[in-house]
């Protein structure tokens, strides 16, 4: 007879959970073992309402010119190139879905966000039992309004959706290439002096930040052959270059990785080989993922360790939990919007996750298919902050698999 | 090379989906049992993302995955003890069933023996933390001593000991042998 039995049999149980709940409790572990947050920083939310063109910059794409400060550009011709700092498109109420395909064949679109890209990995036998996780990139075009496939196996879209920054060839990569969109052309190359994996725009849309590896982040071993286990091998991220776009001027700064120990002190743990930097919502600082708590780690741009700014972010995401107005805030269990001074719940939207503000009222998030029998399969919805409207933007994933659909959402 | 055995399916990301699959239910039922629904789902999603990040130093020479997820819940019990005994108080005000208001067999037995859920909070609040640990992984978790042992990170002895002076306490407050 099992011991304890009567205390098994006379306390009181508890009811099955409902699915809703356990969806969210398996999205936080997915939270964290995301390599790459999908949603682009929104420092510029408040750029973003007023829709004004801020300027624009010239780049030449010749290589070995002076540096000097990016300028305003006159008209733009020759092979000048302006680098487009408005957000003219992103108009208010201006929704674009295409729940008919997944991945989605048109743009996607709500508020100030877009799906500017997407991505579709696979495993790729480099030799032997090594094999690396590869991605296609299908990169939105601006001329035809469709995503198109490209043979870049990293990139990233500035903010605006017109310029992309690509690297060239396998990972870690020591070519940079900026990529018109609508053209499909590379309008300059940019050497790094140390091989690249990971890409991020800057807020601003002026500057890239790279991040170096040794070997390709994205690498595992099988073990004696044998699909179902893999080795993984310990990050070699050796730092990060700067790049000033319109001057091409380059700077690497020498920054290891996080382990899966811990720092000398204990603190914050990542065991993931792929440790790419982001930009802060301002653009005056960067930061590197961990998968323990907190879920970043902050630095100078001269790769200095900083103290945490007074920022809010969605957990392990570049997002800005913050509305754009500055009034409600994304918060944690169970997710839901609150006002930011009184704490008073707006509304819980039914969502696997928000991902991002698309304006003051309503957000991007991943919902289910249906009652969400299946929580991966699951698509993009734009919500309300009170969690009274939804409208469903992309068509449904079918399950949690390599070889599904990876969103990149940008400010547009 | 990070150093992996067989426990694969814990250090993948990709895989540990199922680690969760497998345990989440048992996991939640059994904060839940100790503490209010609304904490035991946070604290049940909790004790998974702490084994996600700590996966890498799952050793599977030292038990099994139930043991250590038990042991990572556990722990995070041990957070909320007061909230816990404050159940206990509110349970153990609860007088027994009325007749005929279930007619399953354990029910019947229980209440011969004069066992309510009332008299077992009383009792299970007098225990020491760690005696309640002990009965409870057992009770609730079905666990071995070994695996209380693991859970725990005690020795096998502590687990006995622990587990002795637990039975005299429950014997003394309720009169039978409850375990």
């Amino acid at each position: 007879m099992k011991e304890f039995r009567l205390i098994d049999d006379v306390m009181p149980d508890v009811l099955p959970p409902d699915p809703g709940t356990v969806a969210e409790a398996r999205a936080r572990m997915r939270r964290v073992r995301r390599g790459r947050p999908h949603a682009w920083a929104g420092v510029l939310v408040a750029a973003a309402a007023t829709v004004a063109v801020i300027g624009a910059v010239t780049l030449t794409p010749k290589l070995g010119d002076v540096p000097g400060p990016p300028r305003a550009a006159g008209p733009i011709a020759g092979d000048s190139v302006a680098i487009p700092l408005d957000r003219a498109s992103a108009v208010p109420g201006d929704v674009r879905t295409d729940t008919e395909h997944s991945p989605p064949q048109r743009l996607i679109a709500a508020g100030s966000l877009a799906v500017s890209a997407y991505s579709i990995q696979h495993w790729e036998t480099v030799s032997g039992d090594l094999k690396e996780l590869r991605r296609t990139w299908y990169l939105y075009n601006p001329g035809t309004g469709a995503y198109e496939e490209t043979a870049w196996q990293w990139l990233d879209v500035a903010p605006g959706l017109r310029l992309a920054a690509v690297l060239e060839g396998d990972l870690p990569s020591k070519r940079l290439g900026i990529l018109d969109m609508s053209t499909r052309k590379v309008l300059t190359w940019i050497e790094l002096g140390h091989p690249a994996a990971g890409l991020a725009w800057s807020p601003d849309g002026r500057r890239i930040l790279a991040t170096s590896y040794g070997e390709h982040p994205d690498r595992v071993e099988l073990v004696a052959g044998d699909e179902n286990q893999m080795k993984r091998f310990p990050s070699t991220r050796t730092g990060f270059s700067i790049v000033d776009v319109a001057t091409r001027q380059t700077r690497f700064t020498a920054l290891g990785p996080l382990t899966h120990l811990g720092g000398a002190d204990g603190g914050p743990t990542n065991m993931n080989a792929r440790q790419d930097l982001e930009w802060n919502l301002d653009g005056s600082l960067i930061w590197g993922p961990t998968d323990s708590h907190p879920d970043r780690v902050f630095y100078d741009l001269h790769g200095q360790p900083h103290a945490t700014p007074p920022e809010t972010y969605v957990e392990y995401s570049k997002e800005s939990a913050v509305s754009p107005d500055g009034t409600r805030v994304i918060t944690g269990r169970p997710l839901r919007v609150e006002e930011r001074t009184s704490g008073k719940t707006v509304g819980r939207p039914r969502v696997l996750q928000l991902l991002a503000w698309a304006d003051d009222d309503q957000l991007i998030g991943v919902g289910c298919a249906g009652e969400c029998a299946y929580e991966h399969r699951n698509g993009l919805v734009l919500v309300s902050a009170d969690g009274k409207k939804s409208t469903q933007l992309s068509g449904f994933r079918e399950n949690d698999k390599v070889g599904r659909w990876e969103w990149l959402l940008t400010r547009r | 090379m990070i150093t992996v055995h067989d426990e694969t399916s814990i250090i993948d990301p990709e895989r540990f989906g199922a680690v969760f699959d497998d345990h989440y239910e048992e996991i939640r039922r059994y904060i839940g049992r100790r503490l209010d629904l609304d904490t035991a789902e946070d604290l049940a999603a909790d004790t998974f993302l702490i084994a996600f990040r700590r996966r890498a130093r799952f050793d599977s020479s030292r038990g099994g995955v139930r043991p250590w997820l038990y042991g990572i819940a556990t722990n995070l019990i041990g957070r909320h003890r007061r909230a816990e005994l404050r159940r206990y108080r509110a349970l153990a005000k609860i007088g027994p069933p009325p007749d005929g208001d279930d007619h399953d067999q354990r029910v019947v037995d229980r209440i011969v023996a004069g066992v309510t859920v009332g008299r077992l909070s009383g009792a299970l609040a007098r225990l020491s933390p760690g005696e309640r640990d002990v009965v409870l992984l057992i009770a609730y978790g079905g666990l071995g001593y070994e695996e209380v042992a693991q859970a725990l990170g005690v020795a096998n002895g502590t687990v006995a000991s622990r587990l002795s002076r637990a039975r005299t306490k429950l014997r003394d407050s309720l009169g039978v042998e409850v375990g």
